[in-house]
C-alpha cells in the first residue's frame, strides 16, 4: 500500500511540469497574514487576507522547529511573552542560517538593527491590527514594500532551501546507506523524523493524523528507534504523504438544489467515498485515470449498466490483456486520534474491477413496479441506499443517527463490489429485522439486498434468486413467501386498508415458523375469503385460482417448523417478487374494468 | 551447504497477522504468511545452532480473507516495575487474515557438516529412520507453540496429506519483509525482497535475500533478562528526569 501511494506521489509530482519546486525539500503551507516590511526592515503595516497556499520548506513536524520566513506569531513576532520566547529562538535560528543571502537583509534588519520599528513595533501593533484572535493564528509571512513577491517565496531562498536539505541528506547517507523498503533504493536516507500529517482523516484530529507513526516505544523493535523500524527512505515518505493528501481531499465544489429550492454548495471528492462520520474509501489507479465505473455505484443509470456489461461480457482477449496494463486500489481508513487505522486494502487489474462491478449489477438488479409509467422495470438500487435500508428509523421516519450500522454495512458492501466477495450474513440478519419492523417492509432495496447476499453465499445446487418472480423449480420458503403476498391481498381486498394486516402481525411469525402462521393464515383466510365471496365474487374466484397455482407446488401439510436465515432470505424475496406481480395484475383489471 | 531435500508442514489457524514494518502501529497484514513467520514456525518445532532453515516456498491453501479487529493493548513495553494501565492504555485496530491454512516448503543450510551432524538426523525421511522434525511433526511436538505472525493467534502444525491445492489466484504484494539479518556483531538489520507477488498461490522465496539470510550470525550479545529491564528502567528514568 505505502508503495502504491508512493508512486501516486511520485506521478502527480511528475505531472506538474509547471511548478519547478516540486521537491522533497518544500511544501505548500497554508499562509493568511503577511508582515509588510521596508528595504530597512522598519514595519510598515500587517496585511490580512483569505486563506491561500504558498510554497514554503518542509517541515515534518512542528514540534521543535520553525519554518524559514513562515510561521506562526509566537515564533514570528514573539507573541505571547516568555512562553514564546523558544520558539522564537528557533525560528531566529533558522534565519541566521541563510544570513548570507541578500535578500533576508530585510529581515535580520527587521530582528537586529532595525529592532524597535521592526519587531518590537509589530508585536505592539499585532493585536489592534488583528482584533479577531482568529485571524492571529495563521502562518504569517514576510513581504518588502512594494514587491509584488513575499520573500520566502523569492527563488533564490528556495533553492538555498533546497541545498541545505540535500547537503543534510548527503551527510546522512555518508553515514549509513540502507535500502528503502518501499522503492528498494539507496538513492535517500532512512532516517527517524516523522514523515508527514495526512488531513481530512475522518474522525482524525484536524491538525492532521500519521500514517506511519512510532512515537512510543511499545511500537518499536530489533533495537530500531522511531520511524527507521518502517525502513522508508524519505523520498517515499514524502510522496506517499502527497499522494494520500491529494486522495483525500482532491475534488470540486458543485451546487445542489435542496427540497426545499435552495441552492447548496457541496464539495464532491474525485477519489473518496465517505462511510458515515468515521470511514472513508480512497481509490485509485496505476496511471491515475479517471474511474467513472465507481460514479456507478452511487448513481446508477440502467443505460450506463448495460453497457457495462456489455463491455465486460464481450471483451476479447487482446482488449483484456490492455485493460490488464493498469491496476485499480483501494483502501479504507478511519481516524484513530493522531493515527490512521487502515481498515482495508484491496488491489486488482482494472478489468477485474470492472468485472466486479457489472457483476455487482447483476447481483442487485431487482424488478420493480414503476406507478408512473404502469411497467415493471429493473432496479438499480444507490449502494448507499442498500446500507441505509439496515438503518433504523425514528417515529418521525427520519434515520437515527445513533444507529451505526449504515457505516459498518457500508464498508462490507463496498468490499463486496470491488472483490465479488459475499457481504456477511450478519447483514442479512440486520435487514430482515429491519423488514419485519419498519412500515414499509419489503423495499426494493432490501429486496435487492437480500438477493445479492443469499446469491453470492449460495452452494452448488442451491436456489438462485432472479431478477423477478420465478415459475418453477422454487423452494418452499420462497413459495411460502408468496403464499403470504397473496393471503394478503385476499385480506386487503376483502377488508380493504387495516391499519394492523396480516403483514404487520404476522410478516415476523411467518418468516421463521411457518408452520404454526400458515395454519392461522389459512384460518383467516377462510373467514376472509367468505366475506369477498359475497361482495366480489368474480374477483374471489380468481385470488383462489392464483391461491391453489401456489399451493399446487407444495405439500401445505408438510410446512417445516421453522425457516433459516437464508430461509427467511427467500421468503422475503418470494413476498416481494409476489407482491410486484400483483401491482401489474391490478393495473391489468382495472384495464378490463374501463 | 544447502541439503537438496526439501520437507513439507502444513499449519492452519483461525486468525494470522504478519504485520508489516511500515504499518505497525495499526497493525496491517500481508496477504500472506512472510518467509521470517515461516522460519518462525519451523524454529518452533526444531531448532538447533548446527543448521538453519532455507524457506523454499509457501503454498496458501485458503482463499485471502481479511477482517478488522480493535483492542486495548499498552503503550509501553514491559519492564521490572508494574504497568499502571490507567497510563498507558491505548486502543489499536489490526487488519488480520482469517481462516489460514499454509504449506511450508523448506530444506536445511549448514555452514559446517560432519559425520555427527548429517542432513538425516534432522529431517531424514526414510521408514524406521525418520529424522528428528518429521517425528516432531506428526507428534505434534514443539519446544515452543507456533504462531502466525502474533503470539496470541497460535498455529496448528501437521503433516500435509497429499490432497491440498494451492489457490489459483496471482496477488500483487510488493515489497516484503523477508527476515531479520544479524550481522558479525549481533546486530538487526531488516532485509526486505521486491517485486514479490504470489502467482497461483504459491510464494517463492527462493531469492538473493535467501542466501544473504544464511549468513546470518543469529547471535546477540548476551544480555539476560534481568539485566534488559534494569537498563530499561533507567533509561525510562533518565527521560523522566530529562522531561522534568
Amino acid at each position: 500500500m505505502i508503495k502504491e501511494l508512493s508512486e501516486l506521489g511520485k506521478t502527480l509530482r511528475a505531472d506538474r511540469t509547471d511548478n519547478e519546486w516540486a521537491h522533497d525539500a518544500l511544501k505548500e503551507e497554508p499562509i493568511s497574514l503577511e508582515i509588510v516590511i521596508s528595504e530597512d526592515g522598519a514595519f510598515q503595516k500587517f496585511e490580512l487576507f483569505e486563506k491561500k497556499l504558498t510554497i514554503a520548506e518542509s517541515i515534518a513536524a512542528k514540534k521543535g522547529k520553525a519554518r524559514l520566513l513562515l510561521d506562526k506569531a509566537e515564533e514570528v513576532l514573539l507573541y505571547g511573552g516568555e512562553k514564546s520566547r523558544k520558539k522564537h529562538k528557533l525560528f531566529l535560528e533558522n534565519i541566521a542560517k541563510y544570513q548570507d543571502l541578500s535578500e533576508l537583509l530585510p529581515v535580520l534588519a527587521f530582528y537586529r538593527q532595525n529592532k524597535t520599528n521592526g519587531v518590537e513595533k509589530a508585536l505592539n501593533e499585532f493585536e489592534t491590527a488583528i482584533p479577531d484572535e482568529k485571524n492571529r493564528r495563521g502562518n504569517i509571512g514576510f513581504r518588502i514594500q512594494n514587491e509584488g513577491i513575499r520573500i520566502h517565496e523569492k527563488p533564490a531562498i528556495l533553492r538555498k532551501v533546497i541545498e541545505h536539505y540535500e547537503a543534510a541528506h548527503k551527510e546522512l547517507l555518508s553515514e549509513s546507506q540502507k535500502n528503502c523498503s518501499v522503492c528498494g533504493n539507496r538513492d535517500y536516507p532512512v532516517v527517524d523524523i516523522p514523515h508527514g500529517m495526512i488531513k481530512k482523516v475522518p474522525n482524525g484530529q484536524s491538525s492532521g493524523c500519521a500514517l506511519v507513526s512510532y512515537n512510543e516505544n511499545a511500537f518499536e523493535s530489533y533495537e530500531l528507534r522511531g520511524n527507521k523500524n518502517s525502513a522508508i527512505c524519505t523520498n517515499c515518505a514524502k510522496t506517499y504523504v502527497e499522494g494520500l493528501n491529494w486522495l483525500l481531499s482532491s475534488g470540486n465544489e458543485i451546487i445542489e438544489k435542496s427540497k426545499k429550492g435552495k441552492e447548496k454548495k457541496i464539495f464532491r471528492y474525485n477519489h473518496r467515498k465517505n462511510f458515515g462520520s468515521d470511514t472513508a474509501m480512497v481509490f485509485w489507479t496505476r496511471e491515475n485515470t479517471d474511474i467513472e465505473e465507481i460514479d456507478y455505484l452511487e448513481a446508477p443509470n440502467p443505460d450506463d449498466v448495460a453497457r457495462l456489461m456489455e463491455s465486460v461480457t464481450s471483451g476479447t482477449e487482446r482488449d483484456n490483456r490492455y485493460l490488464q496494463a493498469d491496476q485499480f486500489y483501494s483502501c479504507t481508513l478511519s481516524g484513530s486520534a493522531a493515527r490512521i487505522a487502515v481498515r482495508d486494502w484491496l488491489e486488482t487489474s482494472l478489468f477485474d474491477f470492472k468485472k466486479s462491478i457489472a457483476k455487482w449489477f447483476q447481483d442487485i438488479a431487482i424488478t420493480e413496479y414503476d406507478k408512473d409509467i404502469k411497467k415493471h422495470k429493473t432496479h438499480y438500487a444507490r449502494l448507499y441506499d442498500l446500507a441505509r435500508s439496515c438503518q433504523r428509523k425514528n417515529s418521525d421516519g427520519s434515520y437515527d443517527k445513533d444507529d451505526a450500522s449504515l457505516a459498518r454495512v457500508a464498508v462490507h458492501l463496498w468490499n463486496a463490489a470491488l472483490k465479488k466477495t459475499p457481504p456477511p450474513l450478519w447483514i442479512l440478519t440486520k435487514v430482515l429485522q429491519r423488514a419485519r419492523l419498519d412500515k414499509h417492509g419489503i423495499t426494493a432495496d432490501r429486496a435487492a439486498l437480500i438477493k445479492l447476499i443469499l446469491n453470492r453465499h449460495k452452494k452448488g445446487g442451491d436456489f438462485v434468486i432472479t431478477e423477478k418472480i420465478k415459475q418453477d423449480d422454487r423452494p418452499i420458503a420462497y413459495v411460502c413467501g408468496q403464499i403470504f403476498a397473496k393471503l394478503e391481498s385476499i385480506q386487503y381486498a376483502a377488508l380493504g386498508d387495516r391499519n394492523a394486516g396480516i403483514r404487520e402481525r404476522y410478516f415476523a411469525y411467518a418468516m421463521t415458523s411457518p408452520a404454526s402462521a400458515m395454519g392461522r393464515l389459512f384460518n383467516l383466510n377462510s373467514k376472509h375469503f367468505t366475506k369477498l365471496k359475497n361482495e366480489k365474487p368474480g374477483l374471489a374466484i380468481t385470488m383462489d385460482r392464483e391461491l391453489q397455482s401456489l399451493c399446487r407446488d407444495i405439500d401445505i401439510n408438510k410446512f417445516p417448523a421453522t425457516f433459516s436465515l437464508e430461509e427467511q432470505g427467500q421468503f422475503a424475496i418470494g413476498y416481494y417478487h409476489q407482491r410486484q406481480k400483483q401491482f401489474s395484475s391490478q393495473t391489468q383489471n382495472k384495464t378490463e374494468e374501463e | 551447504m544447502l541439503d537438496s531435500r526439501i520437507v513439507r508442514v502444513k499449519v492452519t489457524g483461525d486468525f494470522a497477522c504478519f504485520t508489516r514494518p511500515d504499518l505497525k502501529v495499526e497493525r496491517m497484514t500481508y496477504p500472506c504468511m512472510t518467509p521470517s513467520a515461516a522460519r518462525g514456525i519451523l524454529d518452533s518445532i526444531l531448532w538447533k545452532p548446527e543448521f538453519q532453515w532455507y524457506i523454499r516456498q509457501i503454498l496458501i491453501l485458503k482463499p485471502i480473507r481479511f477482517c478488522t479487529i480493535k483492542r486495548n493493548e499498552i503503550n509501553s513495553k514491559q519492564g521490572r516495575n508494574p504497568i499502571v494501565i490507567e497510563e498507558k492504555r491505548a486502543q489499536r485496530n489490526s487488519v488480520v487474515l482469517r481462516d489460514v491454512a499454509y504449506i511450508i516448503e523448506a530444506s536445511i543450510f549448514q555452514k559446517h557438516k560432519s559425520e555427527k551432524n548429517r542432513p538425516e538426523k534432522y529431517i531424514g525421511m526414510n521408514a524406521g529412520k525418520e529424522g528428528i522434525f518429521p517425528r516432531r511433526v506428526k507428534k505434534g511436538q514443539c519446544w515452543r507453540r507456533p504462531y502466525l505472525g502474533v503470539r496470541e493467534f497460535s498455529a496448528e502444525f501437521m503433516e500435509p496429506n497429499g490432497a491440498e491445492e494451492p489457490i489459483e489466484e496471482t496477488i500483487p504484494i510488493g515489497s516484503m519483509l523477508f527476515d531479520i539479518f544479524y550481522d558479525e556483531n549481533g546486530k538487526p538489520k531488516p532485509l526486505f525482497f521486491y517485486d514479490v507477488a504470489v502467482r497461483n498461490g504459491v510464494l517463492n522465496c527462493e531469492v538473493p535475500e535467501n542466501d544473504k539470510m544464511m549468513q546470518s550470525s543469529h547471535c546477540r550479545p548476551p544480555i539476560d533478562s534481568e539485566t534488559s529491564a534494569v537498563i530499561y528502567d533507567f533509561n525510562l528514568q533518565e527521560e523522566e528526569e530529562v522531561g522534568l
